[in-house]
């Protein structure tokens, strides 16, 4: 008598077989730009999955990781979604030609932020959709509900997009990735090379959980 | 060589193509008025019910019968479409009324045709529209092979085809049946074996005509309805409609159709125009550009959807029109490396869904605008294709990113020798550890916006923050993240 794992394992390859085009797409690596986080996360982000940036201390280097992140993309000539739920993004430090290729959405609530998250998650022209919920106390954050994740998460696995959620309290349930950035940037930051500054971000992956498919 | 492409029960079928909840009911097509209403079309399955029986009679055999007039808009909207795929043949085609039309395959390829002749039922399908078609050497025999199709008929050898069909195919009066019974004669190769002068003897020139239609024998010149110069669908609606489902229902056939119009000859539509006509007799016009011209109709109803969405008018809709403009599609190789939108329409019209949540001033691609106000940032629309990075002119940069608090936290700030040495807000609290500048800059004295302001870039705790110092007090502008 076969087990119930046993049933699940052979009900999925039945499904593989049946409906190969249900299945999300092979995901690929978008690297970040950021030399600790791509060693993180093996390469980059992975498109299909959400990955969860934490910001726990105010200045741990989330926001260079994010212009890192453009600029990165930038040369790759991706073009990227930044859903700013707080309208927190500034350009000082970047120039103009860093962000041609960002549809930069400026939100006032984090209701609008989820609507327009959710919107831009369907379209295939992104290849890395940022959503930024930092600046909104952690009991608003809390009270997201979860249908929002799971749309998130079915809207990447059929579009090769990666989605980053930048959080100040760890927020997604089904993040495949989660990084805090816990160790704060000191006063001499201000004045070092951006690229030493990043160099020497030293974020901490808290989850990794990798997408697979039952042979 | 010529094909008919008949769509049986044509007004029942335009019908629930309109009114798709009715699929499946038992519902019967009635014309005449009053007591003289005969049921004319049927849907299938309803067996007990025949044509001719009038509404009193129908309704005794199938209690739970739906008895609806034709409707106009759906049968010529639907007449529409199909002389639109019926183009896709040939340009020469003959509108019929009820649901056919006469296709002349003069010089097309006997080797496609057969695909051709599936794409057209498969797109009039997709249509909720039964299609038939025949197949024949001239449009007569063409036209009695569409009646006897299922689905396809193609008449290869018109004396064998001709002969066992049945009089009924000559549309002839109750005087001519009762007359043709008594003869003997019940299919039309009995009656060519009757002869000619002799029937023209008993009926005059009709019966002259009659022999020659059982004979197959054809010699009107086809009557190919023009090219629609404006690519047009309208409606008047019998009930006005307050809410967005009907009306997008019927936008949707309309997309469909003029979509098809419009893509005949590779051309596309850039420019769309509705109108909606108002109870109170106003009317709301919009233009729709699109970002490039297409023959999609996901596309051009996306469109129209995203802005009827959000539409309030002031008074129920009775009518509406919708106009394509029809311009060649473009014909651009991008660049080898450049990295254009997977699905421009998409793009566009996700944008705009967007745009409609938080405002248009909301959305875009930031660029620095011309001006020293400190914050000055512009939007504008995305570009469809992503450029090669320019090498910065300016300095390698320093230091982190500044993550902007729009409007700035108030905070109190406790001076020591003209410095911040201790910081008070909700934010943060703390001693100053660090400290950077201060950088002076005022300007635009000459506007109302004039600024004078003081940044310090200072260290409290485990954050770096940008105080602001402005003539209303000290503020954290943001922190360096």
């Amino acid at each position: 008598m076969s087990s119930g794992s046993d049933k699940v394992v052979a009900l999925r390859r039945l499904l593989d077989e049946r409906f190969p085009a249900a299945h999300p797409r092979e995901s690929r690596l978008i690297p970040t730009g950021v030399p600790a986080v791509d060693h993180l996360l093996a390469g980059g982000l992975v498109t299909g999955t959400l990955t969860e940036f934490v910001s726990v201390v105010p200045s741990g280097g989330s926001q260079l990781s994010l212009g890192a992140l453009l600029l990165s993309t930038r040369l790759a000539r991706q073009r990227v979604a930044l859903i700013d739920a707080a309208g927190s993004f500034d350009l000082a430090g970047l120039d103009d030609d860093a962000v041609a290729h960002l549809v930069w959405a400026r939100c006032e609530t984090l209701g609008e932020a989820w609507r327009v998250a959710d919107l831009a998650a369907r379209d295939p022209n992104y290849a890395v959709i940022v959503i930024d919920v930092r600046g909104f106390p952690e009991r608003e954050l809390l009270r997201t509900k979860d249908t929002v994740w799971v749309r998130l998460q079915r809207a990447a696995e059929h579009t090769e997009t990666a989605i980053v959620i930048q959080t100040t309290t760890p927020l997604v349930p089904n993040a495949a990735m989660r990084l805090t950035f816990d160790h704060p940037l000191d006063g001499q930051s201000l004045v070092q090379p951006r690229v030493a500054v990043l160099a020497a971000l030293t974020p901490t992956l808290q989850r990794a959980r990798q997408r697979q498919r039952t042979a | 060589m010529f094909a008919v492409i008949l769509i049986p029960d044509f007004s029942l079928h335009a019908l629930l193509r309109f009114n798709p909840a009715l699929r499946g009911e038992p519902v019967a097509i009635l014309t005449g008025e009053g007591r003289r209403a005969r049921v004319a079309e049927v849907s299938a399955g309803v067996t007990a019910v025949a044509p001719g029986m009038t509404a009193a009679q129908a309704l005794a055999e199938c209690p739970a019968l739906q008895l609806l007039n034709p409707s106009l808009v759906a049968e010529r909207e639907t007449g529409a479409l199909l002389l639109s795929v019926a183009w896709t043949l040939s340009p020469w085609v003959e509108p019929a009324a009820s649901g056919r039309c006469t296709v002349d395959l003069t010089g097309a390829n006997a080797d496609t045709l057969p695909a051709q002749l599936r794409a057209v039922r498969t797109q009039l399908s997709l249509q909720g529209l039964p299609v038939k078609i025949g197949v024949g050497p001239n449009a007569l025999l063409a036209r009695y092979a569409a009646h006897l199709a299922a689905p396809d008929l193609w008449v290869r050898d018109a004396g064998a085809f001709l002969k066992p069909l049945p009089l009924s195919l000559l549309e002839l009066t109750a005087d001519e049946e009762r007359l043709f019974a008594d003869l003997g004669i019940r299919t039309l190769g009995e009656l060519t074996a009757f002869p000619r002068a002799a029937l023209n003897n008993r009926l005059g020139g009709r019966g002259d005509a009659l022999w020659s239609r059982a004979a197959g024998e054809w010699s009107t010149p086809l009557q190919p309805a023009p090219f629609p110069a404006r690519y047009r669908a309208e409606a008047v609606l019998e009930e006005a409609v307050e809410t967005l489902e009907p009306l997008l229902f019927l936008l949707r056939r309309f997309c469909e159709r003029l979509a098809l119009e419009v893509g005949q000859f590779g051309q596309g539509t850039a420019r769309l125009a509705l109108t909606l006509q108002l109870d109170n007799e106003k009317h709301y016009h919009r233009t729709f550009d699109l970002p490039e011209p297409t023959a999609r109709a996901d596309t051009l109803f996306a469109t129209l959807e995203n802005h009827l969405a959000t539409l309030q008018t002031d008074s129920p809709i009775v009518g509406l029109s919708l106009e394509a403009f029809p311009v060649r599609r473009l014909q651009t190789q991008e660049g080898l490396f450049d990295t254009g939108l997977k699905d421009a329409p998409m793009f566009y019209a996700t944008l705009g869904r967007m745009a409609a949540i938080i405002g248009a001033d909301n959305l875009g691609t930031p660029h620095h605008a011309d001006s020293h106000q400190p914050d000055a940032i512009a939007l504008r629309p995305p570009a469809p294709i992503v450029p090669e990075r320019r090498a910065p002119a300016a300095p390698a940069a320093h230091g982190p990113l500044l993550r902007r608090l729009r409007p700035p936290m108030p905070a109190t700030v406790e001076l020591t020798e003209t410095r911040p040495s201790f910081l008070v807000s909700s934010l943060a609290r703390g001693d100053v550890t660090a400290l950077r500048r201060p950088v002076w800059s005022n300007g635009e004295w000459w506007t109302p916006g004039a600024f004078a302001r003081e940044e310090w870039d200072v260290q409290v705790g485990s954050g770096l923050y940008r105080l602001l110092h402005a003539p209303d007090g000290w503020f954290i502008e943001g922190i360096y993240d």
